[in-house]
């Protein structure tokens, strides 16, 4: 079974604002094909990142990832034999990645699509390309990291990188994109807002980390709609700022325009 | 009572904005000792809402809620003994409500106050009062609604509401604030946007639905920056408002507020 994780998605009121973000900071391209209408997708070639807008009863912030298989009968069936709290929905044909949604036994969501399924679209369809700056992992914060690991091993083949560490991180991958596993523990959040189980944050690999620093800076000095939501520059936001960097991957940490946590490494 | 609901959070990106449309749209009132630079808090006498500025990670929209007890160590011991997933953490001392924050099995998180806590400031310290539109229910969605809702009744007290059981949701009342336990099902989620589990809408008891939509109504055609988000526009909003309308037994007008925010009202 051959999956792979090409789709991350992020809910926000200024989503056209962050469409050009990334494709400013991260050099993503936008699909256009769907017009000005709908929510914006930026790929990297692999990856597609849809920005939705906010409609009401949305969070809004980084909302769920989606994972694209060869066989989507059999990893239905596999969902089935093992995991059958876990049901899927078919989506409305408006949407240019899903195929069909459902989630992990903790109720994370996500996106399940099939190569040659009739919903897809936009960037999703547009090939592979290179280049420098692309996707290379995301985590989430679950209540149960070690049933939710098991889960995507089991229906979806992805490979556990690490033994799990002290603070009992599980990192798995499809080959590519890394999926981290976090638990969620109150405490974590001790002298910081508390945000809910769910995805944390998305990271970038880079082909230079102090380059996109520079860049960040310029982008901001000549566009003040591209300055970055500070992370770290009160008590909270320090303590948030450390929580971050106990994820293996990042070196740098920051926030994009809307608040959505971002990490870059070389 | 041991515990009364007494506590809501939202985090906006246009938080003085929202503050603004609940006292417009249902009364609600601030302290009289304001905190400009911190979140804004507006109150109707019972419930407080605290609508946090967004930060950077968090994400905007119907937080999470919170109790104030007769004593806090009574719900310590009470958390001890229903698993290990159920955690509290004592919280910063620059948040007018929690002394400290919790969770349920689920990972639903509530922030949780005793009467003396030195911590609490704004409309929770002020005398009650009465007025015509008041909180009367919340709801949230969760994996596990059964184990929650015997959650909260062992923990807080809470009493089963006298409401017909409809879609698996339990009802749980402090006497005043009835909790809507829903059970989050994808397949619910037919034709619209999924959301994950928390969260879902705050329900107004009104003295006149009628009379609440007119004023609404003009209100928008007064300053239009106040008008709620539509709910039932494009292809995926009639889904939206109709699983709305059909898991909540309550509301009689469905809604959002200027945020997005699930609102509905209901008269007596």
């Amino acid at each position: 079974m051959a999956a792979r994780i090409n789709h991350l998605a992020i809910s926000s009121t200024e989503y056209a604002l962050e469409g050009k973000f990334y494709e400013r900071i991260f050099g993503l391209r936008q699909n256009t094909i769907r017009g000005a209408g709908f929510a914006i997708t930026v790929g990297d070639g692999y990856m597609g990142i849809n920005i939705n807008p906010r409609s009401a009863g949305r969070q809004a912030g980084f909302d769920h990832y989606g994972i694209q298989v060869d066989d989507v009968e059999d990893t239905l069936e596999r969902m089935r034999q093992k995991y059958p709290e876990c049901r899927t929905l078919k989506r409305p044909s408006n949407r240019p990645f899903a195929g069909l949604s459902t989630h992990d036994p903790d109720g994370n969501l996500f996106d399940l699509s099939q190569s040659n399924m009739e919903n897809r679209g936009g960037i999703y369809e547009d090939g592979e390309w290179d280049q420098p700056r692309t996707v290379s992992h995301f985590a989430l914060r679950t209540m149960n990291p070690e049933r939710v690991a098991q889960f995507y091993m089991d229906v979806f083949d992805l490979k556990l990188l690490n033994e799990p560490t002290a603070d009992g991180y599980r990192n798995l991958s499809d080959g590519r994109i890394t999926m981290v596993l976090m638990p969620w523990i109150i405490d974590d959040f001790a002298d910081t807002g508390i945000c809910r189980p769910g995805p944390d944050h998305i990271g970038f690999k880079v082909e230079s980390v102090d380059a996109v620093k520079e860049e960040l800076e310029f982008a901001a000095r000549q566009n003040p709609y591209f300055r970055t939501m500070p992370v770290g520059v009160n008590p909270e936001g320090e303590a948030r700022q450390k929580l971050m960097q106990k994820c293996p991957f990042g070196h740098f940490q920051f926030a994009d325009p809307d608040g959505v946590l971002l990490d870059i490494s070389e | 009572m041991f515990a009364k609901i007494n506590h809501l959070a939202m985090v906006s990106d246009q938080y003085a904005l929202v503050s603004n449309f609940y006292q417009a749209v249902f009364g609600m009132k601030t302290s009289g000792k304001p905190r400009p630079a911190r979140a804004a808090v507006v109150g109707d006498g019972y419930i407080g809402f605290n609508i946090n500025p967004r930060r950077a990670a968090r994400r905007a929209g119907l937080d999470h809620f919170g109790f104030m007890v007769e004593d806090v160590e009574t719900v310590y011991e009470r958390m001890q003994n229903k698993g290990p997933e159920c955690q509290w953490v004592k919280r910063p001392g620059s948040r007018p409500f929690a002394g400290v924050s919790g969770n349920d099995p689920d990972g639903n998180v509530f922030d949780l106050s005793q009467q003396d806590m030195e911590q609490r400031k704004d409309v929770y310290v002020d005398q009650a009062w009465e007025q015509d539109r008041t909180v009367h229910h919340f709801a949230l969605r969760t994996m596990h609604p059964e184990k929650c809702a015997e959650f909260y009744a062992d923990v807080f007290e809470l009493s089963p509401a006298n409401v017909k059981n409809g879609e698996g949701n339990h009802y749980l009342t402090d006497g005043r604030v009835t909790m809507i336990i829903k059970p989050w099902r994808i397949p619910d989620y037919l034709g619209t946007g999924i959301t994950g589990p928390g969260m879902d809408h705050i329900g107004f008891k009104v003295e006149s639905v009628e009379a609440f939509k007119k004023d609404l109504a003009e209100l928008v055609s007064n300053n239009p920056k106040l008008s709620p988000v539509p709910v039932d526009g494009g292809s995926e909003g009639g889904a939206t408002m109709k699983m709305f309308t059909s898991t909540c037994p309550f509301g009689q007008h469905h809604f959002s507020d200027v945020d997005g925010v699930m609102l509905d009202v209901f008269e007596d």
